[in-house]
């Protein structure tokens, strides 16, 4: 009887199992893999083309590309990081791009149109305590279902009176969207710090103003201006320097797929995923838009407007060297 | 003017209309053979006697079917044909039933085309998991019905998603209608009379969802005397009490705990970590007010919970770690029903009800000096009035729904602390609570007609409206279906019927969680229209069995799915931005034969289907057509109930099932967008692989003993007797580079395979008095 028991109770015991359960998909050598946002506001663009194998993804360098800006070919150049491809092109709404990446066996072919762009209307903005209050006017771009991208960039410049040195810098910050009714129904505020947002730019669709205008207040943090990089630059030079801070307001518009990528991986890497990480065991692998024919990736092309608000001035003189006189050219709230 | 017409059509009426009216009336149920011709038309005296067996008497009068009052089931058979001759109504039917027919009846009953009932007697004898007798669980054993994840939650009709089903209680839709995840719906056998599936040929009282109807019927209570059972099983404590109170009022109630609700009082002073519970409340009210109108009230409540905390303390301060775990998710419903039962002219019901399921999660780690948290509370409330009428042949009536979705309110902070200050806070606003109102207005009208003696001509037509915020749908929906009965042995159907779904939502192909909020239809995201042809035929010329198939095809417009995939929490705005509206198919052939009589009964089913999603527009899956979640190829199910004796049945079920697809990444691709390139695993296609079949063998031997004073049972099974592999749970990962091998280099994709439900026993032990 006893004997029984231990192999009943040993049976219950081992009745789950665990087990790796292996799949027959047809795994797939290499297969071409191609990548490149474009944008107006630049000139130089770059191309991103690799293997895509069952390990990772190896920078391709058997490969040549072609390009045509409405039907002109444009030469391609290698870049320094391999892989990449280089282009220079001065980009306009309604521009038709052609790539074509050719690699032994193989060629993989996109096109895309210049978006439309969208037009920036009024900008304000105030200082409230730590952080600038920016309110921006957006025209959407008529007939037609639009996605953007918001960015707000720190743009900081310096010359020296005597010395006739230059100095510039452009970084991109982070923005608040929280405050605002159509931007913050779901974003990120962080009420101690800006450092930590890990993304800058803000992406929205125009379905609250179809075809109209609309103001959005976004809040971006003070301390990111803090220290500008060419400062350290300038210690131990003549202190007869002038600076101008701005804030220059950037409005892409973006195609829908590259919209819905990006909001797509915003959660997928989000803090929250890594501080709460039983919630991928409910995740699937998804199935991402592919906008290149015979390969992996995707080319986008936005079309993108920008707008500077000038915010503050400092004076660096002998009388004070460390300490520079502070000017601010918005508002208090 | 349809009240006079249905006055004057009485005489046209069906006796299963009649049966139906004494059901509301008295509170039975009828149990018989599905070739008994109930669809035949009565037209004796109106059903107005004080007493059951008068009424009986006069509805089955030269009908060919003799009646018999067990308890509160009322059991039909056929007349023997010698004594049936020249008796026969209309039909030239030939009841060689009557040779079948002994006190053991079949566990199904089809009694029109597209429908199934299941008696509450079936229900009691299938083996299931941890001894629960579930009415879904035995649905999931049907023709054409499966789980949407094995063993687990959601009930998929004709490849439908669980979404798709309109689960009715009493009348009255229910959302996440499971505890524990599916392992055990929210019905309780004890309080269950009739349960009925709708997979076509819809009658168009029913709408408001695009694939299967569940019409769960709950019972009124006895006016006898007090009855009731106490069920302890493995896992839960059962207790139902039915009777009269006074003259005019009967009751039902029946309570359902989880055994660990009561320790959790216990568990939390001695701060342990985890626990798990859950409850039902059933209660029913019927008072007759006279002979033709009784009001009855209806309420339940059922909540699940869940909560896990873990603490490890170190020396040094700040360096612990907390992790707070905490679900909740249920039901509740009151209703409020006015009876109008006359025993002539129009029957009706109307109902106002007022349902609300609940969800929400609290979840906190804090790992030294990082603290992340997050709280979600989605909702869903439904106010419906409904009125439902029978007048002869002719069914009509309305109904209005006032959905409000709760969506939102979820937030998680994230704070770092270095050396006490603050460093870090950060709210994710992941959705802001908001309230989405959607208005469901119907009305209905349904009729029957015989056009011969051999056929019959079943239609209907219901009017739906759908009206958001930003616009008003009219979808109609029209209700055809035609009955052939060549003679006593073959039956040939068709139907044609359109459903609509104004409410959607979506699941992880991995599992379908309690907390997925449901999302009104808008003008992005228009109603699912589905439309279903289907034909089929019986026969029933070998005596003591009966045959059925049925082919369908049912397609689908603006079914909803995630562009790239699925994500736990996300704002309505961002939810319609990650979905997308495409079509979607359904098609397949379903076999049962069944065995009706004798010391075995039992049935074979067999369905070969095929269930797939496109969407032109090319925003899933690039355009191309692919598996459904619920795609299965093959499914199999075998039931067998043996009477071992006059007191022991013996039942075992067996299931295979073809393997669900998923969809397998076969390279580590670089994938760019605004915010740079990333590197994934790369999936060509949706379903381009799919799990291995399931299958399974459950038993259940039940023995019964009628005590002086009622009876009592015991009940014992085994769950998938021969511990099948079957992946219960299980999550996606890769070979790492230590672990790799020639055969599975590093990143090869596998799924970590729990096979849970394996060798589970149950005993249960029931008294009713």
């Amino acid at each position: 009887m006893n004997h029984r028991l231990v192999i009943l109770i040993s049976l219950l015991v081992s009745v789950s199992c665990e087990d790796r359960l292996w799949f027959s998909t047809p795994k797939e050598e290499k297969v071409l893999n191609v990548n490149g946002l474009l944008d107006t506001s630049d000139s130089l663009h770059t191309l991103r083309v690799a293997y895509a194998t069952s390990e990772k993804a190896i920078p391709a360098e058997d490969v040549s590309v072609l390009c045509h800006v409405n039907g002109r070919e444009v030469p391609v150049d290698a870049g320094e990081r391999k892989g990449d491809f280089l282009f220079r092109s001065e980009l306009r709404p309604s521009d038709r791009v052609s790539l074509r990446v050719v690699s032994p066996g193989t060629e993989a072919f996109t096109e895309s149109v210049v978006p439309r762009q969208a037009e920036i209307g009024t900008v304000q903005v105030t200082r409230d305590g730590e952080v600038f209050v920016c309110r921006i006017e957006v025209r959407d771009i008529p007939e037609e279902d639009s996605f953007y991208r918001l960015d707000i960039r720190g743009r900081q410049r310096a010359y020296g009176r005597q010395s006739g040195l230059e100095y510039k810098e452009e970084r991109t910050l982070a923005v608040d969207p929280s405050g605002d009714p159509v931007l913050g129904k779901s974003r990120v505020s962080d009420r101690y710090s800006y450092q930590h947002l890990e993304y800058d730019g803000v992406i929205f669709s125009d379905e609250a103003f179809r075809d109209g205008r609309i103001s959005f207040t976004v809040r971006v943090g003070l301390n990111q201006l803090d220290e500008p990089y060419f400062w350290y630059s300038l210690e131990g030079s003549p202190v007869d320097y002038h600076g101008v801070s701005s804030l220059v307001v950037k409005l892409s518009s973006i195609p829908r797929e590259d919209y819905e990528l990006t909001e797509y991986f915003r959660f997928q890497w989000d803090d929250l995923y890594d501080n709460l990480g039983f919630l991928s065991y409910f995740e699937e692998e998804g199935v991402y838009p592919n906008n290149v024919e015979n390969a992996i990736g995707n080319v986008f092309v936005r079309s993108s407007v920008s707008q500077a608000v000038d915010i503050l001035e400092m004076d660096y003189t002998s009388d004070d060297p460390g300490h520079p006189s502070i000017t601010w050219k918005v508002p208090s709230e | 003017m349809l009240l006079t017409a249905g006055w004057t059509a009485q005489a046209q009426a069906t006796l299963l209309e009649g049966m139906r009216q004494l059901e509301h009336r008295y509170g039975v149920s009828f149990v018989y053979d599905a070739k008994l011709p109930v669809e035949h038309p009565y037209g004796g005296r109106p059903l107005d006697g004080r007493k059951l067996e008068t009424n009986l008497d006069r509805l089955f009068r030269r009908s060919g079917i003799e009646w018999r009052v067990r308890g509160k089931s009322v059991i039909l058979k056929a007349v023997p044909r010698k004594d049936a001759a020249g008796t026969a109504p209309v039909t030239p039917v030939v009841l060689d039933s009557a040779k079948i027919v002994d006190s053991r009846q079949p566990l199904l009953s089809e009694t029109q085309p597209g429908r199934l009932d299941l008696p509450a007697r079936t229900v009691w004898k299938m083996p299931v998991l941890f001894g629960e007798r579930d009415v879904l669980k035995s649905l999931q054993l049907l023709p054409g019905v499966q789980p949407v994840h094995e063993g687990f939650s959601g009930i998929s009709v004709r490849g439908g998603y669980a979404d798709e089903n309109l689960i009715l209680r009493d009348g009255i839709p229910l959302y996440g209608a499971d505890h524990m995840l599916g392992v055990i719906s929210v019905f309780m056998p004890e309080s269950v009379r009739e349960v009925s599936l709708y997979k076509s040929a819809f009658p168009a009282r029913f709408g408001g969802r695009a694939s299967g109807v569940i019409d769960v019927r709950t019972a009124d209570g006895n006016a006898s005397r007090l009855r009731g059972s106490l069920t302890v099983g493995l896992l839960t404590d059962k207790l139902h009490l039915d009777g009269p109170v006074g003259e005019r009022t009967t009751f039902s109630i029946s309570g359902r705990i989880l055994h660990t609700v009561l320790a959790e009082p216990v568990l939390k002073q001695l701060d342990r970590s985890t626990n798990y519970w859950f409850h039902d409340l059933d209660v029913s009210v019927k008072h007759r007010l006279g002979a033709a109108d009784a009001l009855r009230l209806t309420a339940y409540s059922g909540q699940d919970r869940y909560r896990r905390d873990e603490r490890s303390k170190t020396p040094e301060p700040g360096a612990g770690s907390v992790h707070h775990m905490a679900f909740g998710w249920g039901n509740t419903l009151a209703a409020l029903s006015w009876l109008h039962e006359p025993g002539s002219g129009p029957t009706g019901e109307t109902t106002l009800a007022w349902t609300k399921h609940k969800s929400g999660m609290d979840l906190r780690n804090e790992n030294g000096s990082t603290a992340a948290a997050l709280r979600s509370q989605p909702s869903l409330q439904d106010f419906t009035l409904r009125s439902d009428w029978t007048a002869g042949r002719f069914r009509f009536g309305g109904s209005y729904i006032l959905h409000r979705v709760y969506w939102g309110g979820e937030q998680s902070d994230i704070r770092e602390t270095v050396e006490g200050r603050i460093v870090r806070d950060t709210t994710f606003i992941l959705a802001a609570p908001e309230v989405i109102p959607l208005h469901e207005a119907a009305v209905y009208g349904e009729a029957g007609w015989s056009l011969s003696p051999l056929v019959r001509l079943d239609a209907g037509l219901r009017l739906t409206l759908y009206h958001t915020a930003d616009k008003t749908f009219a979808v109609p929906e029209p209700r055809l279906s035609l009955r052939w009965d060549r003679d006593s042995r073959w039956t040939a159907h068709a139907s044609y019927t359109r459903m609509s779904q104004g409410l959607l939502r979506l699941s992880s192909s991995m599992t379908t969680l309690p907390l997925e909020p449901w999302m009104p239809v808008s003008g992005a995201r228009p109603p699912i229209v589905a439309d279903q042809w289907s034909i089929g035929g019986a026969w029933h010329g070998l005596p003591g069995w009966s045959f059925s198939a049925e082919a369908y095809y049912k397609g689908l417009q603006n079914v909803v799915d995630y562009t790239v995939s699925y994500h736990t929490f996300v704002s309505s705005d961002q939810w319609k931005r990650m979905t997308a509206s495409g079509q979607g198919r359904s098609y397949g052939v379903e076999l049962l034969a069944q065995k009706t009589a004798g010391r075995l009964t039992g049935w074979l089913g067999y369905t070969l289907s095929r269930s797939d999603r496109i969407f032109p527009d090319g925003r899933v899956n690039r355009g191309i057509r692919y598996p459904a979640v619920t795609d299965r190829r093959h499914r199999i199910n075998l039931v067998a109930d043996y009477a071992l004796t006059r007191r022991t049945d013996f039942t075992a079920s067996w299931t295979f099932a073809s393997g669900a697809p998923v969809t397998i990444p076969s390279l580590m691709a670089d994938v760019g967008s605004e915010d740079g390139i990333k590197n994934i695993r790369y999936a060509p296609l949706r379903g381009n692989d799919r799990f291995p079949p399931i299958h399974r063998l459950d038993i259940s031997i039940t023995v019964n003993k009628e005590l002086r004073r009622g009876s009592r049972s015991w009940s014992f099974g085994m769950y998938n007797l021969y511990g099948a592999r079957n992946p219960d749970l299980g999550w996606f990962s890769s070979v790492g580079e230590s672990e790799a091998t020639e055969k599975t280099p590093a990143g090869t994709l596998y799924y970590h395979r729990i096979s849970l439900l394996r060798f589970i026993p149950s005993v249960s032990f029931t008294r009713s008095f």
